[in-house]
């Protein structure tokens, strides 16, 4: 190839997606390149909600940045990416999960995000479909949902009209500024980086993310019958707990009245098959919050894998003095969400943009406790 | 179904008196009353096409069940159908 | 919730499925046939009582097999030394563990979208016969049914005892082809005997060769078609189907294997086709050709486009356990399901020597399926009657000109929801497929829309079954 990029980007996900754009936006010329079609992997099968998290205070920082470019950019995008700021209602089933909601609300507070502590009572009345008896919850007001592959196909037109281009192509192996394809193919730039999500780990092996499969559901049109994405407060055990198996609560409303449910986790399973044993497990689940569910149609149902680590933080750089690409993955559930915050801290490290963030938290270097390169 | 047989079962289409022949399903019973099925996401009027439970066209709210494909269900007496047509 | 273990399930009541429920029956296997219809017979014996659809029915009820009418099979899974049956129905979800299972899931209409397809009034063919059989009233009614093969025939036929006024019937395929039919008809007289019967009783109906529905008018309701010459016929309905495509959706979630033909040289084919007549004559006389080649060819050749499950002359599919038969090995009719579903009936019991007895006839009607599908190829022109505006994606309103911008169809599925709605894609995927030539095979259970409740149900462990 006679062009030669400033930087290439592999993986046509919404974090690879993400980066590439930013890049561009910063002047470089960028040849995004991987597995067809754009935003097919994860980014497709997740639910695209844009939730400030506060497990930690590095994701905190990261998710938080991440809304307000999320908000930032709400007006460029095209109407089929579907923005839709519903919020985010964390439901305390017990008197001790809303303990915890209201110590998340001082946390939220304390750092600036907009929440609100509700009641048995209110809560009840925001989400009338949610049985009666549960403790109350919390809601994020600034939490929202996107529909994620029409925003990598923006951002990658972005990206072409700016000198860059898209290639899909598979990637067998690269270096910090070679990139060789599967036809054996190299092609070289300024830099390359890696975000290839749960599969980033075949060009960097050393990288600790493992696959963690997800089955959602999706029904046919219930206008109205929940207005938040709802979150069980015992989903955050779940997701952070690295248990074989584990589902929680959590459903969203689509801008088309569609009910979105989801979520389950499971690592060791390499098949991409929906098991209708998981299926049952989540809705199961979801009748424990919301009895009616069980009556609506379920028009598909799909699979996805997350990019999981082992502190539960994504790897965001590149480690000093070794041949290999810079790497933005391991972002599990919230690939989306991070995508922009993400896309920035590269864009920093790579270019000396100005961000908040910072990187140290992210770091490839960092120690990830006896798994990973150390 | 000879000419012979009485109409005899009655639903109610939008709120409508509409009387079948027993084993009618619910598309047909809409169909002869004039009335389409579902309003598409667009705002199109749509009706039944396949008559054989694929198109999901004629998805009609029977009995208070949305989405339900009136092809594919047998009218019942005192059924309550509503359509796109509904006022 | 009902959960059983049984030695053959088939799944599906038309002739394939009637056929294959005696066969086993009549080799003593226990036999439950599952059915989403309130009655067996399938689509094409839909409240049918005489000749063969009334024989076959009678014969099947009593085979002594459990048949199971109203029942919806949303999933098939290859587990614990069975195959797994997941259904649903007005009584609620049930499990069938089945030793054996036989798929003889039928076929649907191929819809192409041309301009005003989604008023209320445009049917298909196939569609606007099972809706009247169900009670719609058509008397009086004016009617122009088009599109392409015997169906529409058949239909013109039904709607004219029915006291509709059929305007006209618009069959796409030009005479030179079906000359070639009819000499492949001649080796079948049967056949022959029922097109000329059919086409007495319509005598007064104009039929034309050569000729399409090009846009339907109207605002409420179809008011108007215009065909391909221009000319404009006021209607009340239109039925309109381009050929059938068999429902492999069952067989594809269990894993069996199924064969796709590359649009290049289905493209080609298709020109071929449409040249010229004499190819079609040489076939249709037989000349040089033996029943096995035919077979071949139509393993490759049948059902346009569209994947069909791969069998071996046992019907047995790729998947352990799994045999199939009719339809969805490509389109084939009455005969040939019913001689397929005998195959499969004798197959599944264990019977292999009877079934392979019926290798030869099954030859023979392939062979009459192969020369009916290309003396009804679809041209070109039909293929591209859909304005950039016209909806492609019934479900989720998903215009030409957006589905016509992508490169696939996962693509198009994830960028203009096409193939999203409820219908899965059996619509618009079919004529995507037809039209684009894209693969269209990404399915995954449920394969019909089923409630939660039905899933949760049945997608547990079978403990205490």
């Amino acid at each position: 190839m006679s062009t030669k990029f400033d930087a290439i980007v592999i993986g046509l996900g919404i974090v690879g997606c993400s980066c590439a754009w930013a890049l561009s936006r910063r002047g470089l010329r960028v040849l995004a390149v991987g597995d067809a079609p754009i935003g097919g992997g994860a980014t497709a099968a997740g639910m695209g909600h844009v939730a400030i998290m506060d497990d930690s205070e590095a994701q905190f920082r990261l998710t938080a940045r991440s809304a307000e470019l999320w908000m930032a950019l709400r007006d460029e995008l095209p109407p089929e990416a579907a923005v839709d700021y519903c919020g985010t209602l964390w439901i305390a089933a017990d008197e001790e999960e809303l303990n915890a909601a209201r110590s998340k609300h001082a946390f939220y507070q304390s750092r600036g995000v907009r929440t609100e502590v509700l009641d048995e009572k209110s809560i009840a009345d925001a989400e009338p479909n949610l049985r009666s008896g549960l403790a109350g919850g919390l809601r994020i007001v600034d939490d929202s949902i996107v529909y994620p592959p029409v925003v990598c196909e923006w951002m990658l037109a972005e990206v072409t009209r700016r000198g860059g281009a898209v290639r899909f192509a598979h990637v067998a192996n690269a270096t910090r500024t070679r990139m060789t394809l599967a036809g054996g193919e190299t092609i070289d730039a300024g830099v390359v980086v890696l975000a290839g999500g749960d599969a980033s780990a075949k060009v960097c092996p050393w990288l600790p993310v493992r696959p963690r499969k997800g089955h959602l559901v999706i029904t046919d049109r219930y206008p109205g019958f929940c207005r938040h994405e709802l979150v069980e407060l015992g989903y955050l055990k779940n997701a952070h707990s690295h248990a074989t198996e584990s589902v929680a609560f959590n459903l969203q409303p689509r801008p088309t009245g569609q009910m979105l449910l989801g979520s389950s986790r499971q690592y060791g399973v390499e098949h991409a098959e929906v098991e209708a044993r998981m299926v049952a497990w989540v809705i199961e689940r979801a009748k424990m919050y919301m009895p009616l569910i069980g009556s609506l149609r379920v028009v598909r149902a799909w699979t996805g894998f997350r990019a999981a680590t082992p502190d539960s933080l994504p790897i965001i750089g590149g480690r000093d003095g070794v041949d290999e690409p810079v790497v933005a993955t391991g972002h599990e559930g919230l690939g989306l969400t991070a995508s922009l915050g993400t896309a920035e801290l590269i864009s920093a490290i790579l270019t000396g943009a100005p961000t908040t963030l910072d990187a140290g938290a992210y770091a490839a270097s960092r120690d990830f406790g006896g798994h990973g390169g150390h | 179904m000879g000419t012979e047989t009485r109409e005899v079962i009655e639903l109610f289409i939008d709120g409508r008196s509409v009387r079948v022949a027993p084993g009618a399903s619910v598309a047909a019973a809409v169909l002869n009353a004039g009335k389409a099925c579902r309003a598409s996401v667009g705002g199109e009027r749509r009706a039944a096409v396949c008559g054989m439970g694929i198109c999901f066209e004629c998805r009609v709210e029977i009995d208070g069940v949305l989405h339900e494909r009136s092809c594919m269900i047998e009218a019942s007496e005192g059924m309550r159908v509503r359509t796109v047509d509904a006022g | 919730m009902r959960a059983e273990r049984v030695g053959i399930a088939v799944v599906g009541g038309g002739p394939a499925g009637i056929a294959a429920a005696v066969a086993a029956r009549a080799c003593g296997a226990p036999v439950v046939l599952l059915d989403d219809n309130p009655d067996v017979g399938g689509q094409i014996w839909r409240r049918v009582q005489g000749g063969p659809a009334g024989v076959w029915r009678e014969r099947v009820k009593q085979s002594g097999a459990e048949i199971r009418s109203g029942v919806t099979v949303f999933d098939a899974e290859r587990t614990g030394g069975c195959v797994r049956l997941r259904c649903d129905s007005a009584a609620g979800p049930s499990v069938v563990d089945a030793e054996r299972v036989v798929l003889a899931t039928g076929a649907r209409e191929l819809f192409l979208p041309f301009p005003g397809w989604t008023l209320p009034g445009v049917f298909g063919v196939g569609g606007l016969q099972a809706l009247a059989k169900n009670g719609l009233d058509v008397r009086g009614k004016r009617i122009v049914v088009g599109g392409t093969g015997p169906l529409l025939l058949a239909v013109a036929a039904f709607l004219n005892e029915r006291e509709a006024k059929v305007e006209l019937i618009a069959e796409q395929a030009e005479r030179s082809g079906l000359l070639g039919f009819a000499g492949a008809v001649l080796g079948q007289p049967g056949k022959l005997w029922q097109g000329a019967k059919l086409r007495a009783s319509i005598i007064d109906v104009e039929y034309r060769f050569g000729a399409w529905i090009t846009e339907a008018r109207g605002e409420d309701r179809v008011r108007q078609v215009v065909m391909n010459d221009g000319r404009v016929i006021d209607v009340d309905a239109v039925a309109c189907g381009f050929g059938l495509v068999g429902n492999t959706q069952l067989a594809q979630v269990v894993g069996a294997g199924i064969g796709h033909e590359k649009r290049d040289s289905e493209v080609a084919t298709q020109r071929d086709r449409a040249g010229a007549g004499t190819g079609h004559l040489a076939l249709g006389t037989g000349e040089g050709r033996t029943g096995a080649q035919m077979v071949q060819t139509a393993d490759l050749k049948t059902g346009p486009w569209q994947g069909r499950v791969v069998v071996d002359d046992l019907m047995r599919t790729s998947v352990g356990g799994v045999l199939c038969a009719g339809e969805p090995l490509g389109i084939g009719g009455v005969e040939t399901s019913l001689v397929e579903g005998t195959m499969a009936g004798y197959s599944a019991a264990g019977r292999e020597e009877l079934a392979r007895g019926l290798i030869p006839r099954r030859r023979r009607e392939r062979a009459f399926a192969a020369a009916m599908e290309r003396a009804f190829a679809l041209r070109e022109e039909v293929l591209r009657l859909a304005r950039p505006e016209t909806i492609v994606c019934r479900c989720e309103d998903v215009a030409m000109a957006r589905i016509a911008s992508c490169d696939h169809w996962r693509g198009a599925k994830l960028l203009t929801r096409c193939g999203m709605g409820p219908c899965q894609g059996r619509v618009c995927g079919a004529a995507v497929e037809a039209m684009m030539g894209w693969a269209v095979r990404d399915v995954r259970p449920p394969v019909f829309p089923v409630s939660m409740n039905a899933l949760s149900a049945t997608g547990g462990a079978m403990e205490g079954a």
